[in-house]
């Protein structure tokens, strides 16, 4: 065997196609597994110089990878691509196939494994139109609509899967309005449309703006707020599986009421979901021109970057996300003032921008995206009249779910109207009116049958056992005179929620010994 | 190296999942006794077998818990005192359940035998268990391993140790660390099928042929050489298997500082040729080198040894090719053509 000392360089530039600049990592190894620096690297294409031989590029997308072996002994050129049309086929590198519920597609079909046109073409067609008359005699029409596609990963997938059920597998949906009241049952066909064959379902509505709830009430029950703003299409797409895949959720919020599968906005959104999802908060630059100038008119865009942004410690283009949310909220998503989402970004811009400078009173309905919802859950630490006792936010404290970049937790049978300021009942102790009841020990709040029932709850509630409750119970155990200031601050979670749980063992402990 | 020792934890056993537990784990157990074998060997980490604490987990009664893993480095501890005072590396490896923080994305509760949603504190803090033992300033190099998930959920507060030195001892800031966690943030980690037909961690599995020299490059396996071995070989193993998986490696070490050094070991592979492949086909190493030219229309099966390594092979007409790697850790490896 010979070996090579030449000390001859050459050229590897390997360009990364539009539609991939912003999604795309490329790493380069050599034959000894180690990774080569790039000399130059942008988004748009990095240049290394190499000794010959043989390489690996890695094709890195949404911790999905594509490696391609290449032999170096030229200059060469390779183009990340899914378009064989603009280079010879050899100089091609694909990216790796992505899985998303949304049916996302590019210039070759396989770079979305899961888009298969038996899924797309209908989901096309039904985002287009009604499949359900919403009729309300309180609203004035507006423009907006809410677009529901839930599909299984391929028609093999459903078949394997719906042989073990005992019914269809849209049945176990509905959706409700904000105060619980029920839009649609998807028990029956009505008011869908459903392909039993292929394994799909579409709703579609024009629906006053506001926030509604898709909940699924089969195994591992569910729900999830989604919301319709003035003049804009929500565009919701699930992956079903043996349940629902809620963690696949894709929202998208459309000037049209069409959905475009190759919008290069939607992609953008479908890796920042899952970025989000795995704490990186860092968003490309001209990505964020692009949330920042409204190029592709996109709040759904907008909101993702700016939520990323605020909550990373970047500083550098503090003004530019000022322009961003005041856009968001003046322009682009005018007359949607009340969208929990744009009061979450509110807390979360105030408290990257160190000040306490956001609106205090209590949040109504809850944020789309998990990251909003833990802003408000955890200003409401200090500011505890944002979520007000009995809220839906004040629920899902205790049930939220984690797997998901969007904010879901188990369905909340009933919305109760929120009390700001809640009554003594029967079972607290009477404390004078100057006194905050949240800062002082329980012993003088709670009775002692009270305290000892919680106390003993880790093997004796009646009530549903979930990690506040326990570690609530452990806390009084080591010091039953806590105050319910100190049992939010270590939990993160509001005092209304700890003196509503504290309601609630309250009633329970009647008519225990 | 007798100033070398090493805590090795592999859980499999948790609380059941019908208490609110965690599923039974194939491959934790399996991955540590690969680890204290490959650490115990003369060609491998040669760590003497009193300084390597290796704890695995039992379904009845469920342990470990946190204080038989406290008490492992207090022994350790105690062992270094009586030499001295001084070590020259520790090996901390956790195989097991894991759990990320909401409110820290590095740090990763390693989740004890007993975790449940009831027992939600029943595990072990990453990054205080590192930075605590790096305060005590006993050890030149930490090599601090975890091979679990990192998804998060709620309220997820794991635990510093038990122990702890009053004051860090001046060497601390001195010690060079390797920290490696089986994947990123918020993703997880995967047991595959060995090819003993056992399962594994796909990580660990990757360690360990990196150890064994599939890293090494000049008879040595560096820090760097290690790490990039690591992101190269972990995604491609969970692909195979049909999952993602990248891993998240840091280290302090400079200049690609040799961390073990390893054996130039051979592998045999068997080339098979399609009955079309009637062209002389070259093998060709990663520098482009010519290894052999081979005339498959004479015999379609042919072996022969390779150092480990990338190669491609060549249709010497039709210019077709293949590339394969080969590894120090596979004897015998198929190549078809």
């Amino acid at each position: 065997m010979s070996t090579s000392k030449s000390s001859i360089r050459f050229q590897l530039r390997i360009r990364v196609a539009d539609e991939f600049k912003y999604l795309v990592k490329i790493v380069v190894f050599d034959s000894g597994n180690r990774i080569v620096s790039p000399i130059e690297k942008s988004r748009y294409q990095y240049q290394f110089q190499l000794k010959k031989g043989l390489y690996t590029v890695r094709v890195e997308m949404n911790a999905e990878i594509n490696d391609k072996v290449i032999t170096v002994d030229a200059d060469k050129e390779y183009l990340v691509s899914s378009e064989y049309s603009s280079s010879s086929q050899s100089n091609i590198i694909e990216p790796p196939q992505q899985f998303s519920s949304a049916l996302l597609s590019g210039g070759n079909i396989k770079t979305y494994g899961s888009s298969h046109e038996y899924y797309t073409y209908p989901a096309i067609d039904l985002s287009k139109r009604d499949t359900f008359t919403y009729n309300s005699n309180n609203t004035s029409p507006s423009n907006s609509s809410l677009f529901i596609f839930m599909r299984f990963p391929s028609i093999d997938k459903y078949n394997s899967l719906r042989s073990k059920w005992a019914k269809s597998f849209y049945q176990d949906f509905e959706i409700v309005d904000e105060f619980g009241e029920q839009i649609l049952q998807f028990d029956s066909r009505s008011g869908l449309e459903v392909n039993e064959n292929d394994g799909w379902l579409a709703f579609n509505a024009m629906l006053p703006n506001g926030i509604y709830y898709l909940i699924y009430h089969g195994n591992e029950p569910r729900q999830i707020p989604i919301y319709v703003f003035k003049n804009w299409h929500t565009q919701f797409f699930m992956t079903l599986g043996e349940v629902p895949l809620f963690g696949t959720t894709r929202i998208f919020i459309s000037a049209y009421r069409e959905f475009n599968p190759k919008a290069e906005t939607n992609k953008y959104i479908d890796i920042l979901l899952d970025k989000l999802q795995n704490g990186d908060y860092s968003v490309d630059e001209e990505l964020i021109e692009i949330a920042a100038y409204g190029k592709y008119e996109s709040p759904m865009l907008g909101l993702i970057c700016s939520y990323a942004y605020f909550k990373s410690p970047q500083t550098r283009n503090d003004n530019l996300f000022n322009i961003i949310t005041q856009n968001m909220q003046r322009v682009i998503l005018k007359d949607n003032d009340e969208s929990p989402d744009l009061r979450a970004l509110n807390i979360l811009a105030a408290e990257h921008f160190s000040n306490t400078n956001f609106e205090k009173t209590a949040v109504k309905g809850t944020p789309m995206l998990r990251i909003g919802f833990e802003a408000i859950k955890n200003a409401s630490v200090k500011n505890r009249r944002l979520i007000s006792k009995n809220s839906i936010n004040d629920f899902i404290s205790e049930t939220l779910y984690y797997d998901s970049p969007f904010n879901t937790f188990k369905p909340i049978p009933v919305y109760k109207k929120p009390k700001d300021e809640p009554e003594l009942e029967k079972g607290f102790k009477e404390i004078g009116p100057k006194v905050d009841k949240f800062e002082i020990g329980i012993q003088n709040l709670l009775k002692p049958n009270v305290i000892n029932f919680i106390k003993s709850s880790y093997v004796d509630s009646e009530s549903e056992k979930n990690w506040v409750r326990t570690t609530i119970s452990d806390m009084l155990n080591q010091n039953d005179n806590i105050s319910i200031n100190d049992i939010s601050s270590q939990l993160s979670l509001s005092g209304n929620t700890i003196s509503r749980i504290f309601d609630e063992w309250k009633k329970e402990s009647k008519g225990k010994k | 190296m007798e100033k070398d020792f090493a805590i090795i934890i592999g859980i499999n056993d948790y609380t059941p999942t019908t208490q609110k537990g965690l599923k039974t784990l194939q491959g934790a157990v399996n991955d540590a006794n690969k680890l204290e074998t490959w650490l115990a060997s003369a060609t491998g980490g040669n760590v003497p077998g009193a300084n390597i604490k290796k704890i695995i987990s039992s379904p009845n009664p469920l342990k470990p818990l946190q204080d038989e893993i406290d008490d492992a480095f207090l022994e350790i501890e105690t062992a270094i005192q009586a030499k001295g005072g001084s070590a020259r590396r520790l090996y901390f490896y956790f195989a097991g359940h894991g759990l990320g923080t909401l409110d820290n994305t590095t740090n990763t509760a390693l989740c004890l035998a007993n975790w449940s949603e009831y027992r939600r504190q029943s595990a072990l803090s990453s990054e205080d268990y590192k930075d605590s033992i790096k305060q005590y300033g006993y050890f030149e190099e930490i090599f601090f391993v975890a091979d679990c998930c990192r998804n998060t959920k709620i309220n997820i507060k794991p635990k510093a140790p038990t122990f702890s030195i009053p004051v860090p001892a001046q060497a601390a800031g001195q010690t060079k660390m390797f920290v490696a966690y089986a994947t990123q943030y918020q993703d997880q980690s995967y047991e595959v099928e060995s090819v003993e037909s056992e399962m594994r961690g796909a990580f660990t599995t990757v360690l360990i042929e990196g150890l064994n020299g599939g890293a090494a490059n000049n008879g040595n396996v560096g820090a760097d050489d290690l790490r990039d071995f690591l992101i190269k070989e972990t995604p491609e193993l969970a692909k195979k298997q049909g999952y993602k998986q990248i891993p998240d490696i840091s280290h302090t070490y400079s200049n690609n500082t040799a961390l073990v050094s390893a054996q130039v070991v051979q592998s045999v592979v068997n080339f098979t040729f399609g009955a079309a492949r009637n062209n002389l086909v070259e093998i060709i190493d990663g520098e482009l080198n010519v290894v052999e030219t081979y005339d498959p229309s004479q015999k379609k099966n042919y072996s022969r040894p390779l150092p480990k390594g990338l190669y491609l092979l060549r249709d010497t007409v039709t210019d077709e090719n293949k590339s394969f790697q080969v590894s120090p850790s596979q004897n015998n490896f198929n190549v078809n053509f």
